[in-house]
């Protein structure tokens, strides 16, 4: 039997709705598992990725400096890197605050806004730095794949990645494309 | 400011509008005629005008939004616009307005808080051959140097106004540096519009004799006009302003159809950088350019021919309204020209700064008084053009051209050229030649002739056909300039041995972004995007992804945009990443894709806002 | 009816007077559009119509049907040039389907699923428009714009108000209104304009409607854009021939 691929996937800046919908694909969980087994991943809590992996799937956007050394470190180390969902493809909903300045957005959250307490920009140096805007995952790396839907449902996530295991050309049929 | 008190600016307004008819095509004429009168377009005017022109409020707004030298912010007392072709760059433009701009304390692009003076960058004024060159209050000044700007500081911190001025300033010289036998002997004013009339014959076929006075006048004019445009198709003339399609075959077109009104409309946009031939037709042979409309306006019964003339020839206003008064007062203009039946008069509209407005259907709309937007392709202009009505619309020097086929034949021009070119061309030459200026050969000509004649032949590259033209080097300067080989406009820029030709791409890609009049979506977007690879390739980001993107939205914009300004704004950049590769691969600094923004400057607001400084508030261009 | 010509090889009738998209269009073939509608005045500014004759390119909304010509359309290649347009549009604005309240309504990602769009493949471009939401009835997300002047040629052609227009120009060109505040709420846009309901995205909307339908109820999630779009030019040719 052939190796099993190798597959990494996390979650920037995005809300996790992907690798929910990707959980949905329900017992075919298990023929996936003939085929391929799970690196870093929030599905089995691994937190470090391995030095040579097959497949990278990224969900969310790029919004603060740890996502940009984190997706660097999938593009440096995953052979096919994928861009799952609106927000990695486009930036999504977290990228609507590129409307704003980033003042804007953190005054509005911890100095002006409703319910505040105690103003105070937080500036702990554990916490990631945010970048002035939130970009898609393809302004920073090289990305193979695109994966669409928001989240893709779990019929896109079932095709594409049968398609891609078996060597072929991943692209969904127009009735599993959404971008809602 | 410019400052006026709002009763003799409603008495100026009531001026310009006073001598119009007051429909919407005088929008465009108008709003210059304001602009030069206020130095802006203030906003109360626009409400009156939207009134008095019947034209809706959001068209008015669109209009003087649309064209560069229009502006509703107001400019100062004295406005400069600094050409900026490349031509102008490699002699030194930019420097040269930033020393304007630290002598007089105004920043680029901007008016000085007191009112006094705005400086701007604007697309080439054609002025190639003498830059580098600039428009103060709409009139060239040429060779500008470091002590001509000390001059102009001088004069405006002064409050000289640009009228009084040293004349010196002003000075444009027209060199015709090779002529041949289009130009060589001029026309004498009137003799190509007597041959075409006598064409009519001395006398009337025998069927003919019984006609009333009038109808066998015009049967007269109607067979001159025939016998005319037999000569215009066996000149073989093909049309000047780039495509090259056969001018007998549009003329008669426009004779053939649909009766009523038909106009003839000139079109001395001459926006692509690097062209100037219309200016010094217009200045030396503007009889000739007029002759040849009023030719065409005999040959497709037309009574009106408009000649649509870019504002950076605005100091051409009096000598061209004199020229056509002369001919007025010759009989050569007007009703009954020498003595015949033939009506025809001319008047000119001015451009306000649109590149796009070079393309016929965009020019019409302009005239027309509105945003200078192509138009779809069906019907064509010779079947529907300006205000719905057959319309032949034909560059400067084809008019010419025709005048002088009427004058000495058909025969006579087609002798010159090559076999799908007949006859001569003007080619303007400027860059890194000895002898910039005009030039007349014979179609077929080596571009490596051109470049010994004007004395360029270390050049590395040159442009053909400005920047939507093509990009040749060194190993092609044996090709020919003719519609079989290099077709051209007849502009050639000249790139020496120690240029960056990177710079010429910079320059290139910006004037499209700049001009692409928003259309379409390949264009008004691929004009962007391209732009924004170039500049991260300035920047040393590009990547080989980024060569592979550019290539794909170059293709996209070539088969997809809606007219040939999107088709080719790409084709200086795909010719430069063919023949000069070493411009791009030496702006590589990695083989992998890296990101066109300065990640670490994107953490710049945050740290400002944290007041962070930690090694974690920082990231490298790369990291392993 | 014997005048005809042929699309990927398939014969289509026509009649004088007819574009190669309405020929197409009459006879059940789908050519991809957005800007053209069939009660305007072809505009030809989406590009997506383009389609190959002898060949050039030609967009196929103001490009007459002309008696045996060959006509290129459903190809891999015109399909990848549409696919880079649309991504185009995509990249040019900020189109949030997601957080769109058209979502499911919207032409534009209709077609875009037609076509097979999975993602912008262009840098975003984030710009920062004016959003308006002045008018009580209706509301302007600039953001959601495409150029497509729907709104512009609907107001004058069919609405006989001419609230919209275009200012400036190239890629700074935007949607602008009728008043001199360049207010929509000084303007005499209704709710029930063609202009705001033909809008192919969500740039003019209703206000208080947008949820009526549920998503996953609206017309895209029953139907594709090929249907709605052959199903709008019949209805069309029935009621004005």
């Amino acid at each position: 039997m052939a190796e099993k691929l190798k597959i990494a996937t996390c979650s920037l800046a995005g809300c996790f709705g992907c690798h929910m919908s990707f959980l949905d694909i329900d017992e075919r969980l298990i023929d996936l598992l003939e085929l391929v087994e799970f690196d870093r991943s929030p599905i089995n809590d691994i937190k470090h990725l391995g030095p040579a992996v097959d497949l990278g799937l990224i969900e969310g956007g790029v919004c603060n400096a740890d996502n940009v050394h984190v997706l660097r470190q999938f593009r440096d180390r995953c052979r096919v890197l994928v861009a799952v969902g609106e927000c990695g493809i486009t930036g999504g909903v977290p990228s609507m605050r590129n409307s704003f300045t980033l003042k804007q957005c953190l005054e509005e959250s911890y100095i002006r806004g409703a319910g505040v307490e105690c103003a105070h920009i937080p500036d702990d140096p554990e916490l990631p730095l945010l970048l002035n805007k939130v970009r898609p995952l393809h302004h920073i790396v090289k990305i193979d794949y695109f994966l669409p839907g928001c989240p893709p449902s779990a019929d896109a996530f079932w095709h594409f990645l049968t398609e891609l295991v078996a060597g072929r050309d991943p692209s969904l049929p127009p009735a599993l494309i959404h971008f809602d | 400011m410019f400052h006026v008190d709002s009763a003799s600016q409603e008495e100026t307004l009531h001026a310009i509008l006073e001598k119009r008819q007051g429909g919407p095509r005088d929008l465009l004429q108008v709003l210059i005629e304001i602009q030069h009168a206020f130095h802006h377009v203030p906003p109360k005017v626009l409400s009156i005008l939207a009134e008095r022109l019947q034209v809706p409020l959001v068209r008015v707004k669109g209009v003087v939004s649309f064209y560069s030298f229009l502006s509703v912010e107001p400019q100062g007392e004295v406005v400069i616009h600094f050409s900026d072709n490349i031509t102008d760059q490699m002699l030194g433009n930019r420097k040269l307005a930033s020393l304007l701009c630290a002598r007089l304390g105004v920043r680029l692009g901007e008016t000085r808080k007191d009112g006094r003076v705005s400086v701007h960058l604007t697309s080439c004024t054609g002025m190639c051959d003498q830059g580098p060159a600039a428009l103060v209050n709409y009139v060239p000044v040429t060779r500008l140097d470091a002590p001509r700007i000390e001059g102009m500081a001088n004069l405006i911190e002064a409050g000289v106004p640009p009228e009084d001025w040293p004349k010196e300033f002003f000075a444009v010289e027209t060199p015709m540096r090779r002529s041949d036998v289009m130009f060589r002997t001029p026309m004498a004013p009137g003799a190509g519009l007597r041959a075409s009339l006598e064409r009519g014959g001395e006398r009337l076929p025998a069927w003919a004799e019984d006609l009333a006075p009038s109808d066998a006048r015009r049967h007269h004019l109607e067979r001159g006009g025939a016998e005319t445009l037999k000569e215009i198709y066996r000149s073989e003339l093909r049309g000047r302003g780039g495509a090259g399609f056969k001018t007998a075959i549009k003329w008669e077109s426009v004779r053939s159809g649909e009766m009523g009104s038909r106009y003839v409309l000139c079109n001395a946009d001459e926006g692509e950088p690097g062209t100037f031939k219309d200016r010094v037709l217009l200045t030396g042979y503007a009889d000739t350019v007029f002759e040849g409309m009023t030719i065409c306006g005999h040959v497709v019964g037309s009574k009106l021919g408009i000649l649509y003339i870019r504002q950076e020839y605005w100091y051409l206003k009096q000598h061209l309204e004199g020229v056509l008064s002369r001919r007025r007062e010759a009989g050569l203009l007007g009703d009954g020209i020498l003595g015949t039946d033939l009506d025809f008069d001319i008047e000119i509209h001015w451009g306000a700064g649109a590149y796009i407005c070079g393309m016929e259907t965009a020019m019409i709309k302009s005239i027309e008084g509105r945003r200078g937007i192509p138009r779809r392709r069906w019907p064509l202009p010779v079947h529907m053009g300006y205000m719905k009505k057959p319309t032949v619309v034909n560059n400067v020097e084809t008019f010419a051209a025709a005048a002088l086929i009427s004058a000495r034949g058909g025969g006579w021009f087609a002798y010159n050229g090559t076999a799908q070119s007949s006859g001569t061309k003007l080619f303007c030459v400027s860059g890194d030649c000895v002898r910039p200026g005009v030039y007349e050969y014979p179609w077929g000509v080596s571009l490596r002739e051109l470049l010994r004649d004007c004395g360029g032949l270390d050049a590395q590259a040159a442009q053909v056909g400005g920047p939507s033209g093509i990009m040749v080097s060194r190993d092609e300067f044996d090709r020919s300039i003719c519609f079989e080989d290099l077709a051209s406009t007849g502009t050639l820029m000249v790139f020496g041995p120690r240029r960056d030709l990177f710079n010429v791409v910079k320059n290139f890609v910006g004037f499209f972004q700049h001009e692409s009049c928003g259309l379409c979506t390949p264009c008004r977007v691929g004009t962007t995007l391209l732009a924004n690879y170039v500049k991260k390739f300035d920047q040393g980001c590009g990547s080989p992804v980024d060569l592979g993107e550019i290539e794909h939205i170059a293709k996209v914009m070539r088969t997809m945009a809606h007219c040939g300004l999107g088709q080719t704004a790409n084709l200086h950049i795909t010719d430069s990443l063919r023949k000069f590769p070493d411009i791009w691969n030496s702006r590589m600094r990695t083989t992998r894709f890296i990101p066109a923004f300065d990640l670490d400057g994107a953490l710049e607001e945050a740290r400002e806002l944290t007041g962070r400084t930690d090694d974690a508030a920082h990231l490298s261009l790369e990291e392993a | 009816m014997s005048n005809t010509f042929f699309l990927d090889g398939a014969e289509i009738p026509f009649r004088e007077g007819q574009t190669v998209l309405q020929a197409a269009l009459a006879a059940g073939q789908y050519i991809p559009h957005l800007c053209w509608r069939p009660r305007l005045e072809p505009h030809s500014s989406c590009r997506l119509c383009t389609v190959i004759i002898n060949g050039r390119p030609f967009s196929s909304c103001t490009q007459p049907a002309m008696k045996g010509q060959s006509v290129a359309c459903d190809t891999p290649e015109l399909q990848a040039l549409r696919r880079a347009v649309l991504q185009m549009v995509f990249v040019e604005g900020n189109h949030y389907c997601p957080a769109c309240e058209v979502s499911g309504n919207c032409r534009l990602q209709a077609t875009a699923y037609h076509l097979g769009l999975h993602d912008n493949r262009f840098p975003q471009q984030f710009p920062v428009r004016e959003r308006d939401s002045s008018h009580p009835d209706v509301n302007m997300d600039r953001d959601r714009c495409i150029r497509c002047e729907t709104c512009v040629r609907a107001s004058r052609d069919l609405d006989g108000k001419n609230v919209f227009g275009i200012h400036g120009r190239g890629i700074h060109s935007k949607l602008a209104v009728n008043s001199p505040s360049g207010l929509l709420k000084d303007t005499d846009v209704a709710a029930e304009d063609q202009a705001v309901a033909m809008c192919p995205t969500g740039c003019l909307t209703v206000k208080r409607v947008g949820f009526k339908v549920p998503i996953g109820e609206r017309t895209y999630d029953m139907e594709s854009v090929v249907s709605v779009a052959l199903k709008e030019f019949r209805e069309q040719e029935a009621a004005h021939g």
